[in-house]
């Protein structure tokens, strides 16, 4: 039973959790990389989506 | 020296005359006398400006607006530099694609033009990242008439003769034998070896038409003259925020060396690389970014914190750091020469009875896209390296919205340098395609006119101009 346990948590950390780690902060490296221009004040602004 | 009256030297036969006395006339004729060569001087105005003198520059614009061009020019001794801004820089390497010569051949005139524009700092052109590039503006306080008049009128070999008022060539069979001239109520014939014609961006094209006019025997009718005008159309394009600290982080990662000191109202210039140039297609544009201290209650911050409020949120943290500064930012952009924007005769006389300049110009598209592209990488690499913002005016984005471009101080093309007749004016020599002793040197021969200031550049090709023509005396082939 012990010896299950330590392989279900190895299993969650190895194969679950670190991807998704890994992929959440891909994402998100993505998603400050991300520019957006917005019309206001009679101007094109350049912005990060990160500003709004 | 000089001559006061012309009838004293009209039987004597100078190796060189130079009509116009402004930056390229007087650089060509201290080249010259470097080499013991007599020139003649000729200068229509007087040492000082005359109200008068004006009538001989009017010019009826069509097209787009141009702004007033009798404000932009001088009809002086000394010329236009009598009130010109005095930046000064080199043009690139990328401009001379299409020029007979190249950049190398002129930068060889480096020293020397720097020399005689009294320059102190040194230029560089740095590269920002893959897109972009930083150069530098050199300032001259040299005003050609007030810094060169004492020089000329000690010379052995320079002789000036003021208010002399070109009229028309002599000549057959490709060589020009003698000018007419006016000064006071009397017409003179003067005879030289070799002719060379300054007289600025736009009279250069007049002058030539107006010749051609007169004798059309002598200059072939194929010759574009009057064609290819340029201007360097300068406008406000947008506003933002820097981190001047940021920058600097960035500039000792990047190892640049070479970057300007930012103070407020300095000015930091950024060009596009021959990269972003090649993959977009563009034309180039100096964008003139004026760093102003920050003040929390102006419009473009109250604007900022609306539409990009974490980050003005971010900035306030340090906005009383004296790294932060806001930005006003300006584009002078290069124009792709085309045969539509030209110099014509008018059909108005100037007192003497010649035909006053027609200028047709107009704006083209291919400006606003690259002044856009151009913003935009500045922009994008803001936002990537958390430097700062920018906003973009609107005209960048909507043709239909209309912008003004400020003054016409650059005139530029209209006597273009290339290798045949059809599509040129003058050779690689500055000679006039079919003439034999005919030179025209200045802005009126940039085939392209870049995005750079373009005394330095007029100044180096006057120099290569008299040292061609010193050839010709060492050689005495001619």
């Amino acid at each position: 039973m012990k010896k299950n346990k330590r392989n279900f948590i190895k299993f969650m950390v190895t194969i679950i959790f670190i991807p998704l780690f890994t992929e959440l902060s891909f994402i998100k490296k993505k998603y400050i990389k991300k520019i957006i221009k917005k019309k206001r004040f009679s101007k094109v602004w350049l912005l990060d989506i990160n500003d709004n | 020296m000089i001559i006061n009256n012309l009838s004293n030297i009209e039987k004597k036969k100078f190796y060189v005359i130079i009509i116009g006395s402004g930056p390229a006339g007087i650089s060509t004729a201290l080249r010259l006398e470097e080499k013991k060569i007599e020139t003649l001087l000729i200068e229509a105005g007087d040492i000082n400006y005359r109200p008068e003198s004006a009538e001989f520059l009017k010019v009826n614009s069509i097209g787009d607006h141009y702004g007033d061009l009798s404000g932009n020019r001088l009809r002086q001794f000394g010329g236009t530099s009598g009130l010109w801004g005095g930046n000064c820089n080199p043009m690139n390497y990328n401009n001379f694609f299409d020029w007979p010569i190249k950049k190398s051949d002129l930068d060889k005139y480096n020293d020397e033009a720097s020399n005689i524009l009294n320059l102190k700092e040194k230029f560089f052109l740095e590269s920002l990242n893959e897109e972009l590039n930083i150069y530098n503006l050199a300032w001259s306080n040299v005003k050609f008439g007030k810094d060169y008049l004492e020089h000329i009128r000690k010379s052995k070999f320079i002789h000036l003769s003021l208010n002399s008022t070109f009229l028309s060539f002599n000549g057959k069979e490709k060589n020009i034998s003698s000018i007419n001239c006016r000064k006071g109520n009397k017409d003179f014939k003067l005879m030289s070896k070799f002719f060379i014609l300054s007289c600025g961006g736009i009279e250069n094209s007049r002058l030539l038409l107006w010749s051609r006019y007169k004798d059309n025997k002598l200059f072939s009718s194929k010759l574009p003259i009057g064609n290819y005008y340029m201007h360097h159309p300068y406008h406000f394009v947008g506003n933002g925020i820097i981190n001047y600290k940021k920058l600097n982080n960035y500039y000792s990662e990047k190892n640049i060396v070479n970057y300007p000191i930012v103070t407020c109202n300095s000015n930091l210039y950024v060009e596009a690389s021959e990269q972003l140039l090649n993959e977009k297609n563009i034309i180039n544009s100096g964008i003139y970014i004026n760093f102003k201290n920050i003040n929390k209650n102006n419009d473009f911050i109250k604007q900022l914190s609306c539409v990009a409020p974490k980050f003005i949120k971010k900035l306030y943290d340090d906005i009383n750091a004296k790294d932060i500064y806001e930005i006003d930012v300006w584009t002078m952009q290069e124009q792709e020469p085309i045969k539509e924007n030209c110099i014509k005769l008018s059909d108005e006389l100037d007192p003497y009875n010649i035909p006053l300049t027609k200028l047709i110009w107009k704006k083209l598209p291919s400006e606003i896209k690259s002044a856009r592209i151009i913003m935009e990488e500045i922009g994008n690499f803001f936002i990537k390296k958390e430097i700062g913002r920018l906003a973009l005016e609107n005209h960048l984005y909507d043709q239909n919205v209309n912008y003004e471009t400020v003054s016409g101080n650059h005139q530029m093309g209209g006597t273009r340098i290339g290798i045949n007749e059809e599509d040129s004016v003058v050779d690689e020599n500055l000679k006039i395609h079919g003439l034999n002793n005919l030179f025209v040197t200045g802005s009126s021969v940039f085939r392209t006119s870049g995005h750079s200031h373009p005394t330095f550049t007029i100044v180096q090709l006057s120099l290569r101009l008299a040292d061609h023509i010193i050839q010709y005396k060492t050689k005495k082939n001619f």
